[in-house]
């Protein structure tokens, strides 16, 4: 049990790799919160992570909006008395599409969920894990990071660079209260974010080179949920404790085959 | 019990993260073999490694002596007929130094034990670990691959970006065999490698560097336990890390993002 006594606030949490890892922390131990504005699957996915552990709430937010964030820290608090474990997670693909296709505010939604949500989630646990130290994972991705190869993905990839910039810059500033930060990088895993893709005219760019398998490790098997889960609840836990600053990159080796 | 069952090897296992390492993973069920070339220390060491869990066997070895590693694995193999996780982790500071005052022997010492007893050691570990797949993590440093101001330790330095190089290049070429293949990189740890580090003249180099806060944001300077830095070591060879191939991981508390 890693996380025995522990409160998390999970956002994104109602699917994927969020979910998966709400569920995790139950497991280990820890009390949850989880955060996503889909209610039908929160409510399905917070049932879940209950069950598995001492206890979860569904907390119903939109990342973009502080005040929704506010109180939903307010209510995890509340019903929680503490919190120690933020996983900052919330993000969607957005449109991808030759870069003179993608609309100026095509460009805003995807940088206001997964930059600005970061960024406003941060801010909306700050008071309670200064309380006592604590511990935050952004999940950034390869692309954008050690990847920049995927077709029309330039916006996403900027949203993605930008959350591990400000990840390690927030490891520093944080540090002296015993923060830890640390960034998670996936590459393929099975969650259905591929289907939230909007794909545009990808036939104007140039392929991508496709290498045999893709990812090395797996002959090409994408990861599963839970073996990004572990690799965040790795990083949360004590067994992390001198880890800050760090990006972590759980991609099977692919993005060493392929840039 | 992450490690039941497994068989680890660690080299440099006598002292310092080596002997950490080898404890956490015994702790964790595993069996271990610690290979180290200074003999009572290695004795002592693997008796405390040998109460703390299922079984260790001190295998005395440089790691610069093909012959002496593959003795040593065929050693170990023979005892726990098999090898699941290797921990290339011998290294020394060497000398620490302006460039024109480290001569070519002291040069070849620190790169020979560094980067070729990595070599070694993987070389001779390799058919075991291909039979049912596995492990191997390299220490390196946060010194080479992200911090370049300790000045005089270029040559530690360039053994230690040596060594990531050839582990990410080996997490490729092993990963058909399910051989993960990952690096390390501590910050300061508290363990002797600096009471074992020759400084000759470092006084005479510009940039020697102090923070007014202590070198380490995480901690106001304390250095990381091997502890720590064990714990990390036993989430990359565990089914915890079963996707984390060809990756580098800094255990510093963010001190190479106070210096460069």
């Amino acid at each position: 049990m890693l996380l025995e006594g522990k409160v998390a606030l999970v956002t994104g949490a109602a699917s994927g790799i969020g979910r998966a890892t709400a569920l995790r922390f139950a497991q280990e131990g820890a009390r949850v919160g989880l955060l996503d504005f889909n209610p039908d699957t929160l409510d399905e996915a917070a049932a879940e992570v209950d069950a598995a552990g001492p206890g979860a709430v569904p907390l119903l937010a939109d990342v973009r909006d502080p005040d929704a964030l506010a109180a939903a820290v307010a209510q995890l608090t509340e019903r929680c008395g503490q919190l120690n474990i933020l996983f900052a997670n919330a993000g969607i693909p957005g449109v991808w599409a030759p870069v003179e296709d993608i609309t100026s505010d095509q460009f805003d939604r995807l940088i206001s969920v997964n930059v600005k949500g970061t960024f406003l989630s941060v801010q909306a646990a700050l008071p309670a894990l200064r309380a006592r130290g604590g511990s935050i994972v952004i999940t950034s991705s390869v692309t954008g990071t050690h990847m920049y190869s995927d077709s029309g993905a330039s916006v996403y990839a900027t949203t993605k660079a930008a959350q591990l910039a400000f990840g390690k810059m927030l490891a520093f500033e944080l540090a002296q209260d015993r923060i830890r930060v640390n960034i998670v990088c996936p590459g393929g895993v099975t969650t259905n974010i591929l289907d939230h893709i909007t794909y545009r005219n990808l036939e104007k760019l140039p392929s991508r080179i496709e290498h045999t398998g893709g990812v090395p490790l797996t002959d090409g098997e994408a990861a599963t949920p839970d073996q990004i889960a572990s690799v965040v609840l790795f990083l949360v836990s004590a067994e992390a404790s001198y880890v800050t600053g760090e990006v972590v990159v759980v991609d099977g080796a692919a993005s060493i085959l392929r840039g | 019990m992450q490690l039941q069952d497994k068989v680890a090897l660690v080299t440099g296992g006598a002292s310092g993260i080596g002997r950490g390492a080898a404890l956490k993973f015994a702790q964790e069920g595993a069996r271990v073999g610690l290979i180290d070339v200074t003999p009572d220390a290695l004795e002592e060491a693997a008796a405390e490694v040998d109460a703390a869990g299922p079984g260790a066997i001190p295998l005395l070895a440089d790691v610069r002596d093909p012959a002496a590693l593959d003795a040593a694995v065929a050693q170990l193999i023979d005892r726990f007929g098999r090898l699941d996780i290797l921990l290339a982790n011998a290294g020394i500071n060497g000398v620490w130094a302006a460039v024109d005052d480290i001569t070519p022997d002291e040069y070849d010492q620190t790169m020979d034990i560094n980067l070729k007893g990595s070599f070694l050691s993987i070389n001779a570990a390799l058919p075991h670990l291909r039979k049912a797949g596995g492990a191997i993590v390299i220490t390196s440093s946060v010194n080479g691959t992200r911090m370049f101001s300790n000045c005089g330790a270029s040559v530690y330095a360039a053994s230690k970006a040596a060594q990531l190089a050839l582990g990410k290049m080996l997490a490729i070429e092993l990963a058909r065999d399910r051989i993960r293949v990952n690096v390390i990189c501590p910050g300061s740890v508290r363990t002797n490698i600096s009471r074992n580090t020759t400084h000759r003249g470092r006084e005479n180099l510009r940039y020697l560097r102090q923070a007014p806060a202590g070198n380490v944001p995480l901690t106001d300077g304390e250095p990381a336990t091997p502890e720590q830095v064990a714990r990390v070591l036993l989430f990359l060879v565990s089914d915890m890390a079963s996707h984390v191939t060809g990756e580098v991981i800094y255990i510093d508390g963010a001190q190479s993002l106070l210096f460069g």
